[in-house]
């Protein structure tokens, strides 16, 4: 019922009071006055009449004597009580987890005094001290580990002195943490937790996309294999933002205009739609501010008024090209932009913006920019133009094509995506691109052009099956996409009668690629013509599916139905664990590492392939033995192998479009081509919104650190992966001393190099959850309890609203009522009735 | 001993008071000697009770010889009779006659009542005897005149002491047969035992043609019932214990007193007795007063 005591002990040894006033009224009823009684005829029918309801009263007086006890210990103990009183029911932790979104979101301020980080951090503290005696940890998403809580040196100066709390520019990873706390309770059998997440519910940091890794988390966490229980407290911090302005540049390009050397900005801002008045611009070039006089009049400011493209909420997004001089700079350089400084007061930054975490962008500028956002991989045909027109529409020169043999010499994390057609990767090619995946990147993957025939190769799972395709009316396969249009002279009748195609069933409309429009219109996925198309195999469920089978047969031994034969049902089950293995070697490394793989052939399959069949007691032995492995691999492997999630689908039900989850990147199969003789994909505007929709989140994702403007415009930078070798000095950045594992800014190696970090592009992302789609959490953290407790809109930050309240006086309340109570049942019942006939007569004088 | 057993139960003050009433019978009895009271039988008394027709064999000095004369018809004058009163007083001596609340016990006034009807009975030259009933027939004195016998009456009373279960009802069923002759029977009691079986008792009384007054005694507080805690009580007559809660019994309390009251009281006036309910917070002169006179206008009535 409530969450945590204050002072637990007061409950601890005070409970057995309760049973005072039982013990007083027993010893009560040994104290009744005697009294030699004469007309016992008469108290013996009253008694008898009367039985039942003096039991009663003597039982609720009993009842509310005890109560209004009780009621006093739980006042003593201080309980702690949030809005989620119902849910309360299990035990007291053993271990608090403490974790805070340190995302550039939560530096959001809404005009209080305080962010909603600062704000979330004394929250965490007042929940601390709800935790009497109770072992504190902090998990930072930047640290990664959970670190031990001095409480005493909490209570006296806070998290500050013992933690980095500050702001940050790294993205919070929420299914991570909660990865990271699942393994490490795990790990430290640290008994029922409590994590207590301060975020502000970006969805975002959520990746609600992530399945798998959400299915991971809720097994993770519900202790199912493990003697503990986790909860999640969720405080969100969910305020509303009405004034934040951000800027992001997006290119840094030189540009000759008239033999003048410039330098174009592509920047794009984002703010309140009904803003009104001009935002001043700031201009760092090369460490020193870009003179007013040197930026043209329309440059120095930006007015979200003019903006067209508005976005979820009440945010518009407005893009603006800006040309700075470059005369006499280095041909290497770099800079930033900011946002809301008045130019009038130097120093001082714009009053009225909520966020100034992202009112500055950095940049670096090079000579030669290579401007490559796209990788396509495959053979040479028609496809990879296709797919490398629809990653650089513009010939911006941002999307380049491989072939796999030349593949030695790509580091696929200069791209966001990959784009890959051809047989599927394998070998060291298919680790690189792994590894790549697993990091955060984006990769999309379609059939051979010549798949007449099932590919033994398998990527993250999944594997190509022979090409299907479509037939005419004579029965012969159809050539190009065109001749399964009706009528195609004119008597169309709509694609409802497409002949010989494959028609379109159904496509998620709310998340992927074939999501709908920012104005809901969905896109017109219909249209695409399939004549030719190659199924997916799935080897996570095929796995799954045949140690189940391998799982029954050792039960079915086990309970002594061997009714086949012990040695028929020893062969059906080494076949179902070999193909088991070999379907869960197929899921790669990512999912399946090597060292699990051995260790699930020499626990189950070795051990049968040395047992001799005809021995039948010894055989059954075996696989008596093995039974209880089994079923714990079966587990294992069904975490690991979890499907697929179906993005768009045939009307027979073959997928068109899949993703699979690769660690924090994303894999996606495509079961057609952009090909004469497979589909109009390449005609269709889907086409084009779904390459460019993979490379947005790939950027996104592959950030999952930082976006980075360097000899590229846009790449990927994972601070973790680089060498503990380069050390990168700041330049400028955020915070008063910026380290480039956390903070956005300007870098520099001492081999000169540069580096432009900025804020993950997730970060601007608007969506937030709310108290309303709170069941979609629960959704994703599956049977792992949640708690929410949902922020006051017109909270002040700083202020304790959502945190664990007391409520003994409650207790206080409660026990006078009982004692109230008590009183009114043991009035005595006036009862002015007498005897008939009975007069008051005096008392007889001395006779 | 006889001497104090007169001053512990007679007031001299009160008795000169009451010694002004006669005890009178309702109806008439049939004594051994002549008296005071009225007799069934005819007898020579100065108060003319009828006219009967002359048979043969009659008293020739008891003939009108004035309606003889007028009318030449023989009819004889008849008076009359006046007997002595024997009168039995029955005293329960159970257990429960020794309950008293504020230091009164109903038995101290059962027998102050019964000393002082004694005084006046033996005093007013009739016989008077007692019956000391418990859990059995404890003293059974037979009624006498004489003085000494009053004072053998007052011994009895003093060493009385109210003791066991109560036999009343046995014990009246045994006297109604026992006594013969109409006679009166004062019954001092409480009479806490199943009023239908004392009713039948009384009905048994008036076929005998007694003459039966009955003294209810109680305690103000068996009749109040007015505690003001839980109580453990204890049955003086069988020690039997009851834990009850004054407060939330007392309405069925004094329903059920009521109930028993109301039943005693129709079986009392349904078979002629003389009913009196008697709290001892009653004086005792005004009860005997008020017994003494109510009888006395019965008789002249």
């Amino acid at each position: 019922m409530f969450d945590q005591f204050i002072n637990w002990n007061a409950l601890k040894f005070g409970w057995p009071l309760v049973l005072v006033p039982l013990l007083i009224h027993l010893f009560n009823r040994l104290r009744h006055k005697r009294m030699p009684w004469a007309a016992m005829m008469f108290l013996r029918v009253a008694s008898r009449k009367s039985t039942r309801y003096a039991k009663l009263r003597q039982f609720l007086i009993l009842l509310t004597r005890m109560a209004a006890v009780l009621a006093l210990i739980m006042a003593l103990s201080r309980p702690l009580a949030g809005s989620w009183l119902g849910g309360m029911l299990s035990g007291k932790p053993e271990t608090v987890l403490f974790v805070l979104d340190r995302s550039v979101t939560m530096e959001s301020r809404d005009g209080a005094r305080l962010s909603k980080r600062e704000a979330a951090v004394r929250l965490l503290e007042q929940t601390a001290k709800s935790f009497p005696g109770i072992e504190l940890w902090y998990l930072d998403p930047v640290v990664g580990t959970p670190q031990r809580v001095d409480r005493l040196q909490m209570e006296q100066s806070g998290l500050a002195a013992q933690f980095e709390i500050n702001a940050t520019d790294v993205p919070t990873d929420v299914p991570r943490l909660l990865e990271t706390a699942a393994e490490w309770l795990k790990k430290n059998k640290s008994g029922n937790c409590d994590i207590w997440l301060a975020s502000d519910m970006q969805q975002s940091n959520w990746h609600p996309d992530a399945a798998g890794r959400w299915a991971a988390v809720s097994q993770g966490l519900a202790g199912k294999e493990l003697p503990f229980k986790a909860r999640l407290q969720v405080l969100a911090k969910t305020q509303s933002v009405s004034n934040n302005f951000a800027v992001r540049v997006q290119e840094a390009r030189q540009r000759e205009v008239r033999n003048d050397k410039r330098l174009e900005l592509v920047l794009k801002f984002t703010g309140p739609a009904d803003a009104t008045r001009p935002m001043p611009l700031k201009f760092h070039l090369n460490g020193k501010d870009v003179a007013e006089n040197e930026v043209d009049a329309e440059h120095r400011q930006f007015n979200l008024s003019a903006a067209t493209t508005k976005r979820q909420g009440q945010d518009a997004e407005l893009v603006q090209n800006v040309f700075l001089p470059l005369a006499g700079a280095p041909a290497t350089g770099w800079g930033y932009v900011q946002i809301g400084i008045d130019l009038s007061e130097d120093g001082e930054r714009f009053a009225t913006d909520d966020n100034p975490r992202d009112n500055r962008s950095y940049f670096v500028y090079g000579p030669g920019l290579e401007k490559a956002r796209a990788l396509v991989v495959g053979p040479a045909h028609p496809t990879a133009g296709y797919l490398r027109l629809a990653a650089d529409p513009f010939d911006h020169n941002i999307a380049r094509i491989v072939s796999q043999d030349a593949l030695s010499e790509v580091k696929f994390e200069d791209y966001a995506t990959v784009l890959w057609h051809g047989a599927l990767p394998a070998g060291e090619t298919g680790g690189r691109l792994q590894r790549y995946l697993a990091q955060g990147g984006v990769a999309l993957f379609i059939p051979e052009a010549n798949s007449t025939v099932a590919s033994d190769r398998a990527f993250a799972g999944l594997s190509w099956r022979a090409a299907q395709a479509a037939t005419n009316a004579a029965g012969q396969p159809l050539a190009s996409w065109r001749q399964a249009l009706p009528g195609i002279q004119g008597n169309a009748t709509g694609k409802g009668e497409q002949q010989g195609g494959f028609l379109v069933g159904g496509w998620k409309d709310r998340e992927g690629p074939l999501a709908n429009a920012q104005n809901e219109k969905p896109l017109p996925v219909t249209d695409l013509i399939t004549i030719r198309r190659s199924l997916l195999v799935d080897h996570g469920k095929r796995a799954v599916q045949h140690i189940e089978a391998a799982r029954q047969i050792a039960e079915a031994v086990a309970k002594g139905e061997t009714g086949a034969g012990i040695g028929n049902l020893m062969r059906d089950l080494l076949d179902a664990l070999r193909k088991a293995d070999q379907d869960a070697q197929a899921l790669g490394t990512a999912r399946w590492p090597a060292d699990r793989a051995q260790a699930f052939a020499a626990e189950l399959v070795a051990p049968l392939e040395a047992q001799d069949v005809l021995q039948e007691s010894a055989a059954t032995q075996a696989i008596l033995r093995l039974a209880p492995r089994v079923k714990q691999w079966a587990a294992e492997l069904e975490a690991a192998g979890s499907g697929h999630h179906l993005l768009a689908h045939y009307e027979d039900g073959v997928p068109l479009l899949s993703r699979q989850l690769v660690g924090r990147g994303q894999a996606y199969f495509l079961a057609t081509r952009p090909d004469e003789g497979w589909s109009s994909l390449h005609e269709e505007w889907i086409f084009l919104i779904l390459v460019q929709r993979l490379l947005e989140a790939g950027e996104a994702l592959g950030a999952g650190s930082y976006s980075v403007a360097h000899s590229r415009l846009v790449g990927v930078f994972k601070p973790e992966a680089e060498t503990a070798a380069v050390v990168w000095n700041a330049k400028v950045g955020e915070g008063e001393a910026p380290d480039y594992r956390r903070d956005a800014g300007i870098y520099e190696s001492a081999d000169g190099q540069v580096l432009a970090l900025n804020r993950p592009v997730s970060e601007d992302d608007p969506r937030h959850y709310g108290p309303d789609q709170e069941h979609l959490l629960k959704g994703l953290m599956g049977e792992v309890p949640l708690y929410v407790h949902w922020e006051n809109s017109s909270n002040e930050a700083g202020k304790a609203a959502d945190g664990p309240k007391e409520i003994w006086r409650w207790f206080l309340v409660f026990m006078a009522a009982f004692l109230l109570g008590e009183a009114i049942l043991i009035l005595p019942r006036t009862s002015d009735e007498t005897v008939v006939g009975r007069e008051q007569v005096q008392p007889a004088a001395s006779t | 001993m006889a001497e104090g057993a007169y001053s512990q139960f007679l007031d001299g003050e009160v008795l000169g008071r009451l010694m002004r009433r006669f005890l009178h019978a309702r109806t008439p009895m049939i004594g051994t000697m002549s008296g005071h009271h009225k007799s069934p039988h005819r007898g020579s008394s100065v108060e003319f009770a009828e006219y009967r027709k002359y048979s043969p064999g009659d008293d020739l000095r008891r003939l009108d010889w004035r309606v003889l004369a007028r009318t030449d018809r023989y009819f004889i004058r008849e008076f009359e009779a006046d007997t002595n009163l024997r009168n039995y007083i029955v005293l329960d001596c159970s257990a429960s006659m020794g309950f008293g609340d504020k230091g009164q016990r109903k038995f101290d006034y059962a027998r102050r009542i019964a000393a002082t009807l004694a005084y006046i009975t033996s005093h007013q030259g009739d016989a008077v005897g007692l019956q000391c009933v418990g859990d059995k027939l404890i003293s059974d004195i037979p009624p006498r005149r004489n003085p000494a016998h009053l004072r053998y009456v007052f011994d009895t009373l003093a060493g009385a002491a109210p003791r066991g279960e109560t036999r009343l009802v046995t014990e009246l069923h045994a006297l109604a047969e026992r006594i013969r002759s109409r006679a009166l029977m004062i019954i001092i009691s409480d009479f806490f035992c199943d009023v239908d079986e004392l009713i039948h008792c009384f009905q048994h009384l008036h076929f005998r043609r007694h003459d039966f007054a009955v003294f209810h005694l109680l305690d103000p507080q068996e009749l109040d019932f007015q505690f003001d805690r839980p109580m453990r009580f204890v049955d003086m007559e069988t020690d039997s214990i009851l834990l009850a809660e004054p407060d939330v019994i007392r309405r069925e309390y004094i329903a059920s007193v009521n109930e028993y009251l109301v039943k005693l009281h129709e079986g009392c006036n349904k078979f002629r007795a003389d009913y009196r309910r008697v709290t001892t917070d009653a004086t005792y002169e005004k009860v005997l007063a008020d017994f003494l006179v109510e009888r006395e206008r019965y008789a002249k009535d």
